[in-house]
């Protein structure tokens, strides 16, 4: 017998779906309400009527930290859309498994398109197409050192960079790795990872989320088990789930126990500040560190003064969210960017998809780069 | 009253006319709003969002005409069925009406729509250094709209009161539509009846509060936690007996019975001893430098307890808290399914009433969680059990039902918090007279009954 919601309503304010629309239909808690009986298969209405407003989520994961049960709204959906597929869902796993490699060249020709002719429901996919070529290095605000007081562990290290870094931020793997060896740390060959699967999981495509599972477990393995740096929040998220659905006995403890977010590797970082350093700057939290396992910015504000918080909305990436409705997806950017104070012009975040979906949406004046894009060795 | 079975083209007409995109008919959206936390459900024609008063007065003017059946309903927390279609009709929601109007720093007086947030309203005034007392747990979940409407308490009632207390004055629009402005911004006003206070607890009886004038307080400037262990719940009581006896006012003492401290002691890390079987916790709060001394004060008064520890400033009191938030999620090692009670007894009651409660449930194999308001005398008298076992779930609903007539063998009410809403049979605690005139002044306020049928009193 499966408990669901309780209906105790907790959910509704952190829920970033809901602030756009302040009414109970567009909360977890609503879907639920549509969800949980069609998962149990007793539903009055069917798929194709609760749809609409069951797909409206952001995959953010707010709604189970908050949630006494723990119930995650976004996995509820990820295991209804996996058995009511939907060609969007289709569309992502194209996107995501086989499409990598052309994503900077769609997104140079998206450039060409004048903001002037664009539909407005077409804003949202455009604006993210033409984020996806790598913009030029800009320059660094800080420069890193190792401090030499800190000893490090010698436990090789893999870096996990994502499909995003992968396909359309190159740099960021590179330029991790560079951190990785001047603290001297022995950095693994990482370019056998594949995606980790997470937006696929929202989409409810399971059997493309298992194989790279697969894959990217059996990469570990080969590697002898090695430390993995992550510097994606989202990516971090998902490996973390590995532990638990993938892997079993001592590897699953191994994994978890490997999986290190890239800014807790630079701890004890010697900073240097350059003169191309904003005096203040935005924070942009990803959701998918959950309520209290942000490690990158502590870090930050550690190593770079001037950190200025928003009011931790989430940015509306969201994986599928962008296909199913960009409009939406869209305007959760504008209100995450409309909440930092006007003296934040650029903004830093530690997620792939936080940087990639802020940039599309940032006004004239306004910059989002990860972190590593401001850093330098 | 034969109310309208459903709703013709000319209803939906009315309806699209008079409040535009603040209607939805879809099926996948009325399901959403026929329950609540009780999760009881009915059926549901429409739902409407009104944007103002006038839309709420157009609307119940119409329903009133065409005996439209209204439920209104704020963020659909109640446990007790408040919102819930007993009869089929329209689901009024006041989410559309969220506006803070107000927050007076200098009148000590805030006007909001009965939309608001609970939460959300009490961090606006913090960050004004004014302070709205009234804390339901669910608070991040609630509307101030329900909040009065159930007459809301918390954790802080036995120094700072209920709701009620806070509310000076309320904007109700009755069926047919018309418009009483009730209380005004003073914080003394006896001229009249005081129907403001009618309409704190009505549970959406008598009309639709479409906007709220809320005394406040000035802001504490600190406060502490003291966390003290009991071998038994006796002992415990005992002690807090102290307390009060000694002259402190603490803002919030809350019990925990031994069947508590078993389930916190399955579920996680406890720094009291094996020895420790009950626990009391204390808040108080005050300027700054007199704080220390009623902490002490306090602490004096806490001799007996096998175990204390303090905690001073928000985030070493959320240490101490957690042990009591903790209780719910921990209680599911006793069964996965709950029951809740919210009775509530005279103070001195409360050791007699919670034994009797265990006895009660022991008799029919069941463990009572019982915790609560100790210094409001306030029990959270929870059953759990597995509802997919028909004997567990018999013996558990018995169990609940024989706790509600024990309850009045000490003086006591069914519910201190919840309301009656459709799940209490409150005739069982009225006397007949007074329901009977109950109901007769609701019929003032509402002919045709068309407002929350069967639910209340
Ligand atoms: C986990 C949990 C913990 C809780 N803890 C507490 C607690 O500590 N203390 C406590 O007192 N309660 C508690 N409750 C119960 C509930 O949260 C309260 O009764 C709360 O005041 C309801 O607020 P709401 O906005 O959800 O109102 P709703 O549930 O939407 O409505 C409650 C009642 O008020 C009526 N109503 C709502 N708005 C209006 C309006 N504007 N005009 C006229 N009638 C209206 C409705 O018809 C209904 O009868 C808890 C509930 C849950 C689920
Ligand atoms: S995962 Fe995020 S967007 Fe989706 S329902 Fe939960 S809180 Fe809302
Ligand atoms: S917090 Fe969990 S139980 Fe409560 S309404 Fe949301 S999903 Fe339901």
């Amino acid at each position: 017998m499966k408990r669901g919601c309780t209906q105790c309503g907790e959910c509704l304010n952190v829920c970033p779906v809901y602030q756009q629309y302040k009414r109970e239909q567009y909360s977890p808690k609503g879907k639920r309400i549509l969800m949980e009986p069609i998962d149990n298969g007793d539903s009055p209405l069917p798929w194709e009527r609760v749809k609409f407003l069951s797909r409206l989520c952001a995959g953010c994961g707010r709604c189970k930290d908050v949630c006494a049960r723990k119930l995650s709204t976004a996995d509820l959906l990820a295991d209804v859309r996996s058995t009511h597929p939907h060609w969007t869902q289709y569309m992502w796993e194209l996107w995501i498994s086989h499409m990598g490699p052309f994503w900077p060249a769609l997104g140079f020709f998206a450039s060409l398109t004048p903001d002037a002719v664009t539909p407005g429901p077409l804003r949202s996919s455009l604006a993210m197409a033409k984020a996806l070529p790598a913009p030029k290095e800009g320059k660094p605000w800080v420069v890193l050192k190792k401090n030499p007081a800190v000893t490090v562990d010698p436990t090789p290290v893999v870096v996990f960079a994502g499909c995003t870094a992968n396909n359309a931020r190159p740099l960021w793997r590179a330029k991790t790795e560079k951190l990785l060896k001047a603290w001297g740390y022995t950095a693994l060959d990482s370019s056998s990872f594949v995606c980790c699967g997470g937006t696929l999981h929202h989409a409810g495509q399971y059997k493309a989320m298992h194989a790279m599972q697969e894959k990217n477990t059996a990469v570990w393995k080969e590697l002898g088990r090695p430390r993995i740096a992550a510097f994606c929040a989202s990516c971090h998220h998902s490996l973390a789930e590995y532990a638990e659905k993938v892997l079993q006995g001592e590897d699953a403890a191994l994994w978890k126990k490997s999986l290190t977010p890239l800014s807790t590797l630079l701890a004890g970082a010697q900073a240097e500040i350059t003169p191309d350093k904003p005096a203040e700057y935005g924070y942009h939290h990803p959701c998918h560190w959950g309520a209290n396992g942000d490690r990158d910015q502590p870090f930050l504000a550690d190593i770079v003064p001037g950190l200025k918080k928003g009011a931790d909305v989430c940015c509306g990436m969201g994986g599928v969210l962008k296909m199913t409705d960009p409009d939406l997806s869209m305007r959760m950017a504008d209100a995450c960017l409309a909440s930092f104070p006007s003296s934040a012009r650029d903004i830093l975040t530690g997620c792939s998809g936080c940087a990639m979906q802020l940039s599309a949406a940032a006004p004239k004046g306004t910059s989002v780069h990860h972190w590593l894009d401001v850093v330098s060795v | 009253m034969s109310y309208a079975t459903e709703l013709t083209e000319a209803h939906k007409t009315f309806l699209k006319d008079a409040l535009g995109e603040g209607v939805n008919f879809e099926p996948e959206v009325t399901q959403i709003y026929s329950s609540d936390a009780s999760l009881r459900t009915g059926k549901v024609f429409a739902v409407i969002w009104p944007a103002n008063t006038e839309q709420v007065r157009k609307v119940m003017a119409w329903a009133d005409a065409e005996c439209v059946v209204i439920h209104p309903r704020g963020r659909g927390t109640s446990l007790s069925g408040g919102c819930v279609p007993t009869v089929p009709g329209i689901v009024l929601s006041t989410l559309g009406m969220d506006r803070i109007l107000d927050i007076s720093i200098t009148d000590f007086v805030a006007e909001v729509e009965p939309g608001v947030c609970t939460a959300t309203f009490q961090s606006e005034c913090e960050k004004l250094g004014v302070f709205y007392p009234p804390d339901p747990a669910s608070g991040k979940a609630t509307s101030i709209g329900g909040n009065v409407s159930t007459c809301a308490g918390g954790l802080k009632a036995v120094k700072y009161g209920v709701t009620r207390d806070y509310v000076l004055g309320c904007d109700v629009v009755l069926p047919g539509g018309g418009l009483l402005k009730l209380g005004g911004r003073t914080h003394k006003d006896v001229i009249g009846l005081d129907m403001t206070r009618f309409m704190a607890g009505s549970e959406g009886t008598l009309g639709i509060l479409t906007r709220l004038i809320l005394k406040l307080l000035p802001k504490p400037e600190s406060s502490a936690s003291v966390l003290a262990g009991y071998p038994s719940l006796d002992a415990a009581l005992i002690s807090m007996g102290k307390v009060f006896a000694a002259g402190i006012l603490p803002t919030a003492v809350e019990f925990m019975n031994e069947t508590v401290l078993d389930i916190l002691r399955q579920t996680g890390e406890i720094p009291w001893p094996e020895t420790v079987n009950s626990l009391l916790l204390f808040q108080v709060d005050g300027c700054k430098e007199t704080l220390p001394l009623e902490v002490a004060r306090l602490g004096r008064q806490l001799d007996d307890s096998l175990w204390q520890t303090q905690g001073v400033g928000a985030a070493e009191e959320n240490k101490l808290w957690a042990y009591r938030r903790r209780i719910s999620a921990g209680s599911y090692v006793l069964g996965p399914d709950r029951i809740g009670g919210d009775m509530a007894v005279p103070r001195g009651q409360l050791l007699a009433a919670v034994r009797r409660f265990e006895e009660i449930a022991h008799n029919n194999g069941k463990r009572l969680i019982a915790f609560g308001h100790a210094g409001d005398g306030n029990i959270h008298a929870n059953l759990h059990y597995d509802a997919s076992d028909p004997d567990d779930k018999r013996r558990t609903e018995k169990t609940h039902h024989e706790l509600d007539d024990a309850v009045l063998e000490f003086g006591g009410s069914i519910s201190g918090e919840h309301g009656g809403g459709c799940l209490k049979d409150v005739g069982r605690q009225l006397g007949e007279a007074e329901h009977a005139m109950m109901r007769q002044i609701r019929k003032v306020f509402d002919p045709k009954g068309i407002l929350n049928p069967n639910k209340g009193y």
